[in-house]
């Protein structure tokens, strides 16, 4: 069982609390007066994306969570599993709903994502922070028709909803922000 | 900044002394972690304060003085802490705690002239915010208090003696509300957290303050021990916790004990962060936003 000091502790640093895998946010040195040193951290669970607090004893060892962030690329989805390769050694590995959760709507095929292994098992996905996606449903834009802001909602290929401005038509291809799910430009055909 | 706190002390005739950084000893307080260096074969620890090189001085006939000087505490990094920090030390001799209270507040009013002065007994102050007894209290029941509450404490912290359990019921509960809009001065602290004070005639508790402001704790004082042998016995028993925490142990301070032994006039102490007096008077949370070159930039 690998472990490490809270000495060492730092944003991203990847534990195990309660058996499950967690991720550090944030790192806090506290000493009061004279006394005992402590550090209260502030960590998300990747399992189940929640934050909670921590507080351990300077110096105190936790155990180190196998956590590795990989570049895959997504090649397709079945009914069941999203299914992702290494680039340079095409080893492939199946992602269930619950690993891909909300980046599954910004997946068509051959994107570059991070998938995230916890002892070589898919936990989540990263989609890339922009994808070029074709819209396939939207109401005609109505020049001069500000009432919704000059923006529109509009169905994108893989399903995804996100607004718009009014020119945008079926069948255009279009830039989104995946972390934000915002239109940024169209893209030019 | 500076120049105030040296017209002040300049005022009130205390003379200002610059002790070396390096010595051969230093404290053994079992939460302190020294940093050390080599020359001539030898090796020095960096000054965590300056208390024993002025306990020195004022026990062959300095009268009162104070020194601003760079202080060193390896593995100490946060929001308050850097491991290089300045302090404001003082001594002034003849004075009573009382007495040195009312000297740190009347610095204190340089900048802050309208806030009131709260004086809070550390274990009144205890039972009025927890419930808890400092004496009576089961210590099962001060780490079910902890679990109870909003922080999720590890067990190897749980595991910790009274003083440390009680160090946590206070930094998450009682701390960060002292000093809001006023000073406030924490004392009476129980005997076993005396650290290099006096004790009171029922052996209770120590002559220690410790000084609040807007949560942050900003000075720490004593009226100091004269004795030689407790002091001596105090140092034994550090350099043993020591031994139970795996930290190394330090060298006692003969020096210090041989000045005690010839004579500390009677006198009252207390440490000053500069750096976290700056954070408060530019209204900044976090240290690194007051010294030039934190740590990471060092």
């Amino acid at each position: 069982m690998a472990t490490v000091s809270t000495n060492e502790f730092r944003g991203g640093l990847k534990l195990m609390i309660d058996g499950d895998p967690c991720s550090i946010i944030e790192n806090e040195f506290v000493k009061p007066g004279k006394g005992q040193a402590f550090n209260r951290v502030k960590i998300r669970n990747l399992m189940t994306g929640r934050v909670i607090e921590r507080t351990y004893k300077s110096g105190e060892s936790v155990e180190i969570a196998d956590v590795v962030d990989t570049d895959m690329q997504f090649l397709y989805s079945d009914d069941e599993y999203w299914h992702f390769m290494l680039p340079d050694t095409f080893e492939q590995i199946a992602a269930d709903e619950k690993a891909v959760g909300e980046a599954a709507k910004w997946l068509k095929g051959q994107e570059d994502c991070v998938v995230t292994l916890w002892e070589g098992r898919p936990i989540s996905v990263t989609p890339p922070n922009f994808v070029e996606l074709e819209i396939t449903d939207t109401d005609p834009g109505v020049r001069g028709d500000t009432s919704g802001g000059g923006v529109k909602p509009a169905t994108l290929e893989t399903g995804a909803v996100v607004r718009v401005p009014l020119f945008i038509d079926i069948g255009v291809v279009v830039k989104v922000d995946t972390r934000k799910g915002e239109y940024v430009s169209r893209v030019k055909g | 900044m500076y120049k105030k706190v040296r017209e002040f002390f300049d005022r009130r005739d205390v003379l200002e002394v610059d002790t070396p950084i390096l010595s051969l000893a230093a404290s053994p307080d079992p939460m302190l972690d020294h940093l050390q260096c080599k020359t001539d074969q030898r090796s020095y620890y960096l000054q965590s304060s300056p208390e024993f090189a002025m306990k020195r001085l004022l026990a062959s006939g300095s009268g009162s003085i104070y020194q601003i000087c760079h202080c060193f505490r390896a593995a100490e990094s946060g929001r308050r802490h850097n491991p290089e920090f300045v302090m404001l030390e003082w001594y002034r001799v003849g004075f009573q705690l009382q007495h040195l209270i009312d000297d740190l507040v009347n610095l204190l009013h340089i900048w802050w002239p309208q806030r009131p002065v709260q004086i809070c007994d550390y274990q009144q102050l205890l039972t009025e915010r927890t419930g808890l007894d400092y004496e009576q209290t089961r210590l099962d029941d001060v780490r079910a208090y902890l679990g109870a509450g909003e922080q999720v404490y590890s067990q190897e912290l749980l595991q910790g003696e009274r003083d440390d359990l009680y160090n946590l019921v206070f930094a998450a509960e009682i701390e960060p509300t002292l000093g809001t809009e006023c000073i406030c001065v924490l004392t009476n602290y129980p005997a076993s957290q005396a650290q290099l004070a006096q004790l009171s005639d029922d052996g209770k508790h120590a002559h220690r303050f410790e000084v609040y402001l807007d949560g942050i704790e900003l000075a720490n004082g004593y009226q100091e021990l004269l004795d030689w042998h407790q002091q001596a016995e105090r140092f034994m028993h550090q350099n043993t916790q020591r031994d139970q925490l795996c930290r190394p142990r330090v060298n006692v301070d003969e020096r210090l004990l041989a000045a005690l032994d010839h004579g500390l006039p009677a006198c009252s102490g207390v440490a000053l962060g500069l750096d976290r007096l700056l954070m408060l008077l530019a209204g900044r949370d976090h240290i690194d936003d007051v010294i030039e070159f934190a740590i990471d930039r060092a």
